[in-house]
């Protein structure tokens, strides 16, 4: 089925990957299914970052073809573009719109999709060392496939299916409304087709389907859920803070596989030593104790406090958790003690971290003793910290606890030591089958891990520093990684560890892992923002939030992006932004007008002459001014009507907002008739519209028409000249009482 | 820095010479129209269309056509003004003229032009006379649209008379091709006697 052709181009590893039909008229044209570039292989469907140079934003597209015509050996893509809100604000009319929402192109026209030679060139977007660089044919210059952008389609279309807790969570940017290049109109229908391609194709891939059942399934995930739309708004931000942790870690991805695979085999570890867990918990309040102390010793690091804050707040938590059910646990803690359950997420994944590296080998006396020497064991024996996190994760789950020795074992396997608490809990409340619990934990822990991505580096920096950590940091960082990684190939990398430990159990246990580490992941990062209780934990968020914003923003090269004018124009004057200044001389240029701006206000702004036609007035010229804000725009208005902003010649400036009036559908122009019974003939001799124009022969009814309407045109003309004559006399009055005065 | 500008400027005010303007072209009209249109009177180098943002019912579009070189423009003008020339459309035609700097999107400034801007002081005659100046301008602005109206207006209204001429004399030329075709006019020529043949 798949060919890898041997497609390599200078240093760039390119290859084709699953071939598809052929095509075109002599079967020339070679469509694939996929293709790998710089070790990321992209498929048919998938949705992608497109750099175009010189912009900051990359554009996002779907990838709808892919093909190479044999003969010429031009290989192309097409892309069907998604419209960023602020690309089409003038049309959304005030209508909400979802932080991270994207728009589908549909219709047909300009924007709607391009067809771009796939041209493999040695750009290399730094850090993403992704860099297939695409001609666009309509948008002039190169864009460049940067990556693989996360898409998560919301539509409530019975066709689409609905995603995931955990997709969401992971989802860069969400889609259900289309935006029609042609018409300028958003709608949240789905037609049957867009550029040619099936509606249900660019929806939700399938393949994630049994994962979202599963999410639905347990009942963890809705009250995960739940808990996440109670903190809707640090879930955002978390979200917000989530996404760009994916994203670095995708960057990271190829350093963290290798983490990754560590990962893997500690996971299976943790599979086995499971019943270790259960003595765990008895000690477990102890070893919170101990982990608490160990975590302050550590605190020099910000994260590690903040796990020690966690495992606290997680011990605390646990005891009154462990009378509700294990998701239940997750939200009561949290609930019951916010702050300590928040920062127990971010500890408890650490803690998850660290315990997945050392449990396998480690049994459960040596999780005992993990606790106890937390900090020691953490830095020295990433299995006893594991155990001692298990331990600590136990009483959180309390409830759990029976179903903690497979949690645990799972918490250590997957994801123990970040989010393997509330993994764990999560795992062994849902879990029957504690492959299952150690499966969902993995994934909640690929989850938080990818949350705590950001915090992880955080981590691994400090734990350099720190050199007690150092050994507990090092494993920390490679679970990290190896989370991150996890997180990247999320799901997969998560069954894959499920598989490990029971391969049975992975599918459903990997689908309630995923929803409970959803809101886990969600919750943690509420919890990690709302922080209230443990000052230091927020601060670290937020550090680590700008930092992970820093870490974005090097990724995307981001840049200004110069929207056409016209489109500015539009967006400024939705907004209340644009100013239609007057009075001007004629002679001005934009940056003329700019700079008036700027020495008479102050302000910066962008502005534009309005191009004269036939009838504007020759001593008057007119610019549009787009302003930052709305409210400097009022300002600038009623400054201009108050005060007078004189320019040379004695003109006074004037400002005014500008009902703007956009071409839209041409109406009838007057003047062109056509008989009515002959109106079907003569359309179709004016689609070659080309040959119709000619000069009228004077022996014609056309003639004679058009000589009728030379002379409107001359009447037009004088009047103009009489209004503008008589303007400029009653300029000149008022200037002449000025100098007479 | 300035001898710059001014080949600029100079380079510029050669384009605008061998710049025509159009109007009175219909929005149907693009730029394959007019390069195809005008081929027979010289090369079309460029075309630009000019947004109006300002007139929101004039529906008819302006263009800037950019010619090889002034002489070209010069004579399709002197083609349009002497035949009515007929783009997509009968029988408004279209008019053009020569093209002005104000009219281009990419005027560059004048050179050795200075703009000074300056706020006026409140108590300064000279803010009364600022004041009315302002309100002359808004009321000019507000005359221009007008005037703009009244004579969307009367192409409208001369659009609709000539439709109903057309309109009569299209049935009168229907009614005469009828009388030809059924016979009717060789039953009334040898009722009248008179010969139709041109012999």
């Amino acid at each position: 089925m798949s060919e890898a052709k041997d497609n390599e181009i200078g240093d760039i590893d390119f290859a084709w990957g699953i071939k598809r039909g052929r095509g075109g008229q002599k079967k020339e044209v070679q469509f694939y299914d996929s293709f790998t570039y710089g070790g990321v292989e992209y498929f048919l469907y998938d949705s992608v970052y497109l750099f175009k140079e010189g912009e900051g934003k990359p554009y996002i597209g779907k990838l709808i073809k892919i093909w190479e015509h044999t003969t010429t050996n031009a290989r192309k893509v097409k892309v069907l573009w998604f419209f960023y809100p602020w690309e089409i604000s003038n049309y959304l009319n005030g209508e909400n719109v979802l932080e991270n929402e994207l728009f589908l192109a549909s219709g047909v026209g300009k924007g709607l999709a391009n067809i771009n030679p796939l041209f493999v060139e040695d750009h290399v977007c730094e850090q993403l060392e992704i860099s297939n660089v695409v001609y666009g044919a309509s948008k002039g210059t190169s864009e460049a496939i940067a990556g693989k952008c996360n898409v998560v389609c919301i539509s409530k279309d019975e066709r689409n299916r609905q995603p995931s807790a955990q997709e969401l969570k992971m989802a860069h940017h969400v889609f259900y409304r289309t935006f029609d290049v042609q018409n300028h109109t958003v709608s949240d229908t789905l037609g049957e087709t867009i550029a040619m391609t099936e509606v249900n194709l660019l929806l939700n891939k399938n393949d994630f389907q049994s994962l979202d059942l599963c999410v639905v399934d347990s009942g963890n995930t809705a009250v995960c859920l739940e808990e996440s739309l109670i903190s809707y708004k640090y879930i955002l931000g978390a979200d917000g803070t989530m996404e760009r942790d994916a994203s670095i870690g995708s960057l990271l991805l190829k350093d963290k596989q290798e983490a990754k695979s560590s990962l893997d085999k500690s996971k299976r570890h943790h599979v086995r030593n499971t019943d270790v867990d259960e003595p765990d918990n008895s000690d477990l309040v102890a070893g919170r104790e101990k982990m608490l102390v160990n975590k302050d010793p550590k605190g020099v690091d910000e994260d590690e406090n903040y796990d020690d804050k966690g495992l606290k707040g997680d011990g605390n938590a646990d005891v009154p958790d462990g009378l509700g059910l294990v998701v239940l646990p997750v939200t009561e803690a949290a609930s019951a003690s916010s702050g300590q359950k928040r920062s127990r997420a971010p500890d408890s994944k650490k803690n998850d971290v660290n315990e997945k590296g050392v449990v396998p080998p480690v049994a459960a006396a040596d999780n005992k003793k993990s606790k106890l020497v937390k900090d020691n064991h953490q830095a020295i024996v990433a299995g006893a910290k594991v155990k001692s996190d298990h331990s600590d994760d136990k009483p959180f789950k309390k409830i759990k606890i029976i179903g903690t020795d497979l949690l645990s074992s799972a918490n250590g396997g997957t994801s123990t030591p970040k989010s393997a608490t509330v993994v764990s809990n999560k795992g062994s409340q849902s879990a029957v089958g504690v492959g299952i619990d150690s499966n969902k934990r993995g994934r909640l822990i690929k989850e938080s891990n990818v949350i705590s991505i950001g915090l992880s580096k955080k981590l691994k920096s400090e734990d350099k520093s720190d050199d007690k950590l150092l050994d507990v940091s090092a494993k920390q960082s490679q679970d990290k990684e190896g989370s991150a990684a996890l997180y990247i190939s999320a799901n997969k990398a998560s069954q894959s560890f499920n598989g490990d430990a029971e391969t049975d159990d992975k599918g459903k246990f990997s689908r309630k892992i995923a929803g409970t580490s959803n809101g886990l992941s969600k919750k943690l990062k509420s919890n990690s923002m709302v922080g209230d209780k443990s000052n230091d934990n927020l601060r670290k968020a937020l550090i680590k939030n700008p930092k992970d914003e820093e870490a974005y923003g090097c990724v995307k090269q981001v840049t200004q992006r110069p929207p056409p004018w016209e489109e500015r124009m539009k967006d400024a004057h939705d907004q209340g932004r644009l100013v239609l200044l007057q009075n001007l001389d004629p002679t001005f240029t934009s940056s003329d007008v700019e700079n008036i701006v700027w020495h008479g206000f102050g302000e910066s702004c962008n502005a534009k002459v309005v191009q004269h036609n036939a009838t504007s007035s020759r001593r008057f010229g007119q610019a549009f001014v787009i302003f930052k804000t709305r409210d400097l725009a009022e300002k600038i208005i009623k400054r201009l009507d108050k005060e007078c902003l004189m320019l040379q010649n004695g003109r006074p400036l004037v400002g005014s907002r500008y009902g703007l009036c956009f071409p839209g559908k041409p109406s009838q122009f007057p003047g062109h008739l056509i008989v009515d019974k002959l109106r079907h003939q003569m359309q179709r001799e004016t689609r070659d519209a080309v040959s119709t124009s000619h000069s009228a022969q004077p022996n014609t009814l056309e003639y004679e028409m058009a000589l009728e309407w030379r002379l409107l045109q001359e009447r037009s003309e004088l009047s103009w000249k009489m209004l503008y004559k008589k303007q400029e006399e009653q300029i000149k009055k008022i200037m002449a009482n000025e100098k007479s005065k | 820095m300035g001898s710059e500008d001014e080949q600029k400027y100079a380079a510029f005010m050669e384009k605008v010479k061998r710049t025509m303007y159009l109007d009175n072209i219909s929005p149907q009209v693009t730029d394959a129209v007019i390069k195809t249109a005008f081929e027979q009177y010289g090369t079309v180098t460029n075309i630009h269309f000019i947004p109006n943002y300002i007139e929101p019912n004039y529906s008819g579009k302006c263009a800037l056509v950019e010619l090889e070189n002034e002489k070209q423009a010069k004579s399709i003008i002197e083609v349009l003004s002497s035949y009515p020339f007929m783009m997509s459309g009968m029988p408004r035609p279209v008019r053009g003229r020569h093209a002005e700097p104000e009219m281009f999107d990419d005027c560059p400034p004048k050179p050795g032009r200075k703009i000074q801007v300056f706020w006026v002081d409140p108590k300064d005659p000279q803010f009364e006379v600022a004041q009315k100046l302002k309100n002359l301008t808004k009321k000019h602005v507000a005359e221009q649209s007008f005037l703009q109206k009244k004579q969307l207006e009367e192409e409208e209204k001369l659009s609709k008379q000539q439709a109903e001429t057309l309109k009569g004399h299209y049935e009168k030329f229907e009614m005469m091709d009828s009388i030809l075709c059924d016979g009717t006019s060789k039953r009334l020529s040898r009722f009248y006697g008179v010969n139709l043949n041109d012999d």
